[in-house]
């Protein structure tokens, strides 16, 4: 009688695999736990036609516009920023963007280690498409 | 430790004072700049409201995150180590403003807070932007829902 177990026996292997090996992988440490599909931005920030040494640019979904989700965003640096770096893209949609920009210079004395603002901190609204984009910005002198 | 930006239930700014070169100071957190809050003050419910925070993380891309321990405390209108503005997503690699440096952890996907009741929450560093901010208010009157 147990030959005839065996072929439901071997049918089961691969839910024991299942359980006992790839289900403990998944759970448990590790694993970026971002649960959000999100789609990168790349591009310039410049600061009166001059690219912008050091900073960062933010994105935050525009909740008077409806939108929601994470807030995205990456550092600039040498004036581009890439959210492929920071893996904070965005989720698409109405935008509030935040961008704050440095000299670059750093002043250890006055720990600031980007150096002084080279500006108030700029904000501008966008629309992203449900895709990866690239956009500048320009902050106006 | 209040929000830094938009009232996702009312679409009004958080109250904030825009001062010194270190990002500011807001005016509606748990522990704040020259204040205190009651827990009667907390309206919008200890369980939902963050206390303290947690920056973990030494650096983001070689930049530092802790120059300042939170134990230098605060500095009169300039820059506070130990009530930070909510201000950026969990886990961004912020590090320009020194008050409104981001929360976060060495682990991946999230961070620790302690909420006005003392329990603890691991916070997903995909949450909502809106309700991270909500839950850093202590009376703004959001419904806050807790994702999971």
């Amino acid at each position: 009688m147990p030959v005839q177990w065996l072929p439901a026996t071997r049918s089961l292997f691969p839910i024991v695999v299942l359980v006992t090996v790839v289900l403990p992988l998944l759970g448990g440490c590790g694993g970026q736990g971002d649960d959000v599909v999100r789609f990168d931005v790349a591009g310039t920030v410049s600061h009166g036609g001059q690219p912008v040494p050091a900073g960062y640019v933010q994105f935050m979904p525009d909740s008077t516009q409806g939108n929601s989700g994470p807030s995205g965003g990456a550092p600039i640096e040498g004036g581009k920023f890439d959210t492929s770096l920071s893996g904070q893209g965005v989720v698409g949609g109405a935008y509030v963007v935040r961008v704050s920009g440095y000299d670059g210079i750093a002043k250890p004395e006055n720990e600031l280690p980007f150096g002084m603002p080279l500006f108030p901190e700029y904000s501008t609204k966008v629309v992203f498409p449900k895709s990866t984009h690239k956009i500048d910005f320009n902050v106006p002198k | 430790m209040g929000p830094r930006g938009v009232n996702p239930q009312t679409n009004v700014a958080y109250p904030f004072t825009v001062v010194g070169a270190h990002g500011g100071f807001s005016t509606t957190g748990f522990f704040r700049q020259n204040e205190q809050a009651r827990l009667a003050d907390v309206l919008d419910g200890l369980t939902n409201t963050f206390a303290i925070g947690e920056i973990s993380w030494e650096d983001r891309r070689g930049n530092r995150t802790r120059y300042r321990t939170w134990s230098r405390g605060h500095n009169q209108n300039d820059w506070s180590a130990s009530a930070k503005n909510v201000s950026q997503q969990i886990n961004a690699d912020y590090t320009t403003q020194f008050n409104n440096m981001s929360f976060g952890s060495n682990h991946p996907g999230g961070c620790h807070f302690v909420m006005g009741d003392a329990s603890v929450q691991f916070v997903s560093q995909s949450i909502n932007f809106g309700l991270l901010l909500s839950q850093a208010s202590i009376s703004g009157g959001e419904v806050v829902q807790n994702q999971p």
